[in-house]
């Protein structure tokens, strides 16, 4: 049977860059979390597109990752179930 | 039922960001993308010859344009738990064989969802719908055949094949298109005249078994659509691990021997999680060291006491690197691993390995609650970081 838990670098968080608090509006709809935009650096993103979707477990916490479009940018933001806080992790230019 | 996720890492990024769809996309390590390995392709990629394993300065040689996405697992992790769930949703006995291939045992649940054929489609749509990624599904009359079926119908495709018809595919399908036969067994039945599935079930059982062993058998009965539980490889229904292992490529070449051996501590745990979870303990250990550019060298020992017990297994380690032949390690890649193994059913006697036991317990029981490696030897960060 395959483990997934088997993987060393699955736990290795990326530390590359310290990620920036963000502030975001959201709906709760349906038992889930639709961000609808962001302020980052004193300016406001409109989310046009929740690409994708993901948690990761960090020990007793769970953040929630969900990939989004601004403008053809993709933008990487998570929520910290604990702290309720939200961040942006990271930022993928149109190219 | 067989599933297979289409070119899984890769797809999943083109969810992602959207932008990657359409387009040669490889994903490989986080450190460089020139020295790395490439762990998935996507359709594209592989269409101007871009093969998994492959390392990444030879891919992005082939396909300059190639975009080089570093593999993020934890996504790709929680996707494939979550179509894990979404297939217990269609069946009751569903196994993971690995991130992106799934089997089910779908006797018994064709009558909820209508044919092999109906159902194959329906998990599809679901997996389609919920993440956007595509999957092709093989339905056979065995594993190996359900597997065999859903390669020769990718991407996106499904196939539901009858025993006459795995039976009459397999006559003149050559042998290394079977699950479990690589380069090296591959030519090694060709030596033998053994080109197709259709020669291998000619082949006589005895010579069979005096040339691979039980494994010869399991794939003959496996090109005939026979049961394989009672042949003993497989006796209880799983193969039994003759080793447990784990090896890393570093970042870089480092002569840093308490960094390296720190590593060796890392890989040690990993080996020994592995072990305790599959109520294992070995008795020799087995470490290799390369720098990258040379050939590497590799050292083995046995010891009298079989242990799961990491730190033992790193102590071990360091014993084995004292009868390196070179005194200063220089090394690139290290691996670790434990073999000789037996079920783990020690009983212990003295209070020094009591205790021992029970933080091993209780740290297994914190970290199967709470996540892998929420709790782990402090010496560890220097090689975790």
């Amino acid at each position: 049977m395959f483990s997934n838990d088997s993987r060393w670098d699955r736990h290795t968080p990326d530390q590359s860059r310290e990620e920036d608090v963000i502030e975001v509006g959201v709906i709760f709809r349906k038992n889930k979390i639709i961000p609808t935009c962001f302020v980052w650096r004193h300016e406001k993103y409109v989310i046009e597109e929740i690409t994708y979707y993901w948690q990761e477990r960090r020990g007793g916490y769970i953040l929630h990752f969900f990939s989004v479009t601004h403008h053809s940018n993709v933008y990487q933001i998570y929520l910290h179930n604990i702290h309720m806080c939200w961040r942006l992790k990271d930022v993928c230019p149109n190219s | 039922m067989h599933i297979d996720m289409d070119a899984f890492f890769a797809s999943v990024e083109q969810q992602v960001n959207p932008a990657l769809r359409g387009k040669p996309v490889i994903i490989g390590g986080r450190n460089n993308k020139y020295r790395s390995i490439i762990c998935a392709a996507s359709y594209e990629a592989k269409a101007r010859g871009i093969e998994n394993a492959m390392p990444s300065w030879k891919a992005l040689k082939i396909c300059p344009d190639a975009i080089f996405v570093p593999a993020d697992t934890t996504k790709y992790v929680y996707t494939s738990d979550q179509i894990f769930q979404i297939l217990q949703n269609f069946c009751p006995q569903v196994e993971k064989f690995s991130v992106d291939e799934f089997f089910l045992d779908i006797d018994g649940c064709q009558g909820l969802f209508g044919s092999a054929l109906d159902m194959g489609l329906a998990i599809k749509k679901k997996i389609k719908q919920r993440f956007g990624l595509t999957c092709t599904v093989g339905v056979a009359p065995s594993r190996i055949t359900a597997k065999l079926a859903a390669k020769l119908h990718k991407p996106d495709g499904i196939a539901v094949l009858s025993k006459k018809e795995v039976l009459t595919l397999l006559t003149t399908l050559p042998v290394e298109k079977i699950c479990g036969i690589g380069p090296r067994l591959k030519e090694r039945f060709h030596y033998l005249g053994v080109y197709t599935c259709g020669d291998l079930v000619q082949y006589p059982n005895s010579l069979l078994k005096k040339q691979f062993g039980v494994v010869g058998l399991w794939l003959k009965a496996a090109c005939l659509v026979e049961d394989i539980s009672d042949i003993p490889f497989f006796a209880d229904g799983k193969p039994k691990p003759k080793s447990v292992g784990h090896s890393q490529t570093l970042r870089y070449v480092s002569t840093d021997q308490d960094f390296i051996h720190d590593w060796f501590y890392l890989l040690s745990e990993m080996v020994a999680q592995r072990l305790r979870r599959q109520k294992l303990q070995g008795r020799t250990v087995y470490i290799y060291v390369a720098d990258g550019f040379k050939g590497g060298h590799s050292k083995r020992k046995t010891f009298i006491e079989p242990t799961y017990d990491g730190y033992e297994i790193y102590q071990r380690c360091l014993e084995i690197i004292d009868i390196f032949p070179c005194k200063e390690l220089l090394v690139r890649v290290l691996g670790v691993s434990v073999s000789n193994l037996e079920p783990a059913n020690a009983i212990y006697l003295f209070d020094k390995d009591i205790k021992r036991e029970r933080l091993i317990q209780s740290i297994d029981h914190i970290n199967n609650k709470h996540g892998e490696w929420t709790v782990y030897p402090a010496s560890l960060r220097c090689a975790r970081y």
